[in-house]
């Protein structure tokens, strides 16, 4: 396709008012989209267009537009963060789409998540569960130990640092046919237990945080695999396997 | 968190899962070590099979064992439904357009699926040869020329068979000689042979070796799966934990297929 002739795409995206009202598929037409547009610069001309036309603009989430904010969200075509792998929907480029397109936009599905408005869903479960557990209590009376005075291995902080680069998008959620957010309070839960920083809260850690993932209401995990397919960060499964040793840990441990 | 939750919590529930579907597993393995017997032919066989079969129905060991395997079998269903229902929940409103073969296995999208013809397949396993084993008073017994055999595997001449207290017994000069052997191999034969059991031989052969393609599909994902979920991943040991899963899931099924294929096809 030559840089010049755009693609005229059918866009199918859900449409709802808010919490309370029911949603459905509209369907919209766009021409002349440019492949080096991102998705979310896409969905900015469409909202160009119907505001142009008197209607309502498309509500979805965005902040840093270059994948690291983990605000942008929309399940593109049957996957979290659309066909690419690896980036979130900001980072997805209209070049994976195809002249004559249908794409299908809806948003992230799991009762935790309960849709505000549009492609836009409350994902403050994820807030919970991390005030639940998901950090380290430092003393900061003026006398806190340098963190770097402790030797760690480097094999074990690159894997920490592999866990803390989740960015709590909510994609593992979204691809996992029972809605589970294992994958996510996982990398909460390594991030830490992989550290000396965090054993001395690692059982209440894990017992509380996966307590609050429960009380959420999100589904449980199966293994399919599909949240590490679709993280934007390629967070590992290793670290769900690492959550199920820790929880056991702490589950027979504790009094 | 109160003791009381061990269950309730989501990974407690997954380390039962997982603890119990090994254990099915093994059970699998030490099923199908025994009726491979049904390979051998004729007297030899038929000999072979009915005192293994014996030994398996009257062993307090075995026994015990049994029962726990059919109350996992219970747990895991249970369980598995309770998950399922949970997890169904948990979605809420489902996606218009969905494309979950984009990032999950058929094996691993449809072990509910595969499960529930599973737990079908072995109440009718059940129907089929363990309820009359057990439950009909006119089971065949093994005999020869030499009469009939007790539970000891031993010829009575002239022996005739009567009931006592609801189980067969051999009779030899009026005098009870103990439990007779039930001829579960002629049994099975019989099952999966067209000229005894006609139309039902061929349907019972097919419905075994489907239901054998849902134990493949089942533990192609089941069998690695529980070592992720018991926390057992590691770099150095998952290829040999996926590799001996997908070998167990083709072996271990396709072994179990064989038997009614063979009986079928050396009776018709």
């Amino acid at each position: 396709m030559s840089n010049q002739a755009g693609m005229n795409l059918t866009l199918k995206v859900w449409r709802q008012k808010d919490g309370n009202s029911k949603g459905k598929i509209e369907t919209y037409k766009l021409a002349d989209i440019s492949e080096h547009m991102s998705f979310l610069e896409m969905l900015d001309v469409l909202n160009e267009q119907l505001i142009s036309e008197g209607k309502e603009p498309v509500a979805f989430d965005h902040d840093c537009r270059e994948g690291i904010c983990g605000s942008c969200s929309m399940h593109i075509n049957g996957e979290p963060h659309g066909p690419d792998r690896g980036v979130t929907t900001c980072q997805l480029h209209m070049r994976k789409f195809k002249d004559g397109d249908t794409i299908y936009v809806e948003p992230f599905r799991a009762k935790a998540f309960p849709v505000i408005k549009d492609l836009v869903v409350d994902r403050s479960a994820f807030d919970r569960i991390i005030q639940a557990g998901g950090f380290v209590s430092v003393n900061t009376s003026g006398n806190s130990q340098d963190a770097n005075a402790i030797p760690i291995p480097k094999a074990e902080a690159d894997k920490a640092f592999d866990a803390a680069t989740c960015i709590g998008c909510g994609a593992c959620v979204a691809s996992c046919k029972n809605a589970s957010a294992m994958l996510f309070v996982s990398a909460k839960v390594s991030q830490f237990a992989l550290l000396p920083q965090g054993q001395v809260e690692g059982k209440e850690r894990v017992l509380n945080m996966v307590q609050q993932m429960d009380d959420e209401g999100f589904g449980n995990c199966t293994n399919t695999g599909a949240c590490e397919v679709e993280c934007p960060k390629g967070i590992s499964l290793e670290n769900i396997a690492r959550m199920n040793r820790e929880f056991l840990k702490a589950k027979i441990h504790k009094e | 968190m109160s003791k009381s939750a061990i269950l309730s919590s989501s990974i407690a529930k997954k380390w039962l899962m997982a603890l119990t579907g090994l254990f099915l597993c093994l059970f699998l393995v030490g099923h199908l070590a025994g009726n491979l017997q049904l390979f051998i032919d004729g007297w030899e066989g038929t000999v072979m099979f009915n005192n293994y079969a014996e030994f398996m129905s009257s062993n307090p060991a075995i026994q015990t064992i049994a029962w726990i395997t059919k109350v996992l079998i219970a747990v895991h269903a249970i369980l598995a439904l309770v998950l399922v229902v949970k997890n169904r929940r948990a979605r809420g409103t489902k996606y218009t357009y969905n494309r979950p073969d984009k990032n999950a296995s058929f094996s691993s999208r449809t072990m509910g699926w595969m499960g529930t013809l599973l737990l079908v397949f072995i109440v009718v396993h059940l129907i089929n040869f363990w309820a009359p084993m057990h439950y009909d008073g006119n089971f065949p017994i093994q005999m020869s020329d030499e009469g009939y055999y007790t539970a000891d595997g031993i010829a009575h001449a002239g022996s005739s068979l009567q009931m006592v207290n609801g189980k067969m017994h051999v009779f030899s000069g009026g005098v009870d000689s103990g439990r007779a052997l039930r001829d579960l191999a002629q049994v099975t034969r019989d099952f999966f042979s067209p000229k005894e059991n006609g139309t039902m031989a061929l349907a019972m052969t097919i419905l075994y070796v489907i239901s054998m393609l849902a134990v493949a599909f089942h533990l192609a994902h089941g069998f690695s799966s529980a070592f992720q979920s018991l926390g057992i991943n590691h770099k150095k040991y998952n290829g040999i934990i996926k590799l001996t899963g997908k070998l167990f899931a083709l072996i271990v099924p396709v072994a179990f297929a064989a038997i009614p294929i063979y009986l079928y096809l050396t009776q018709v």
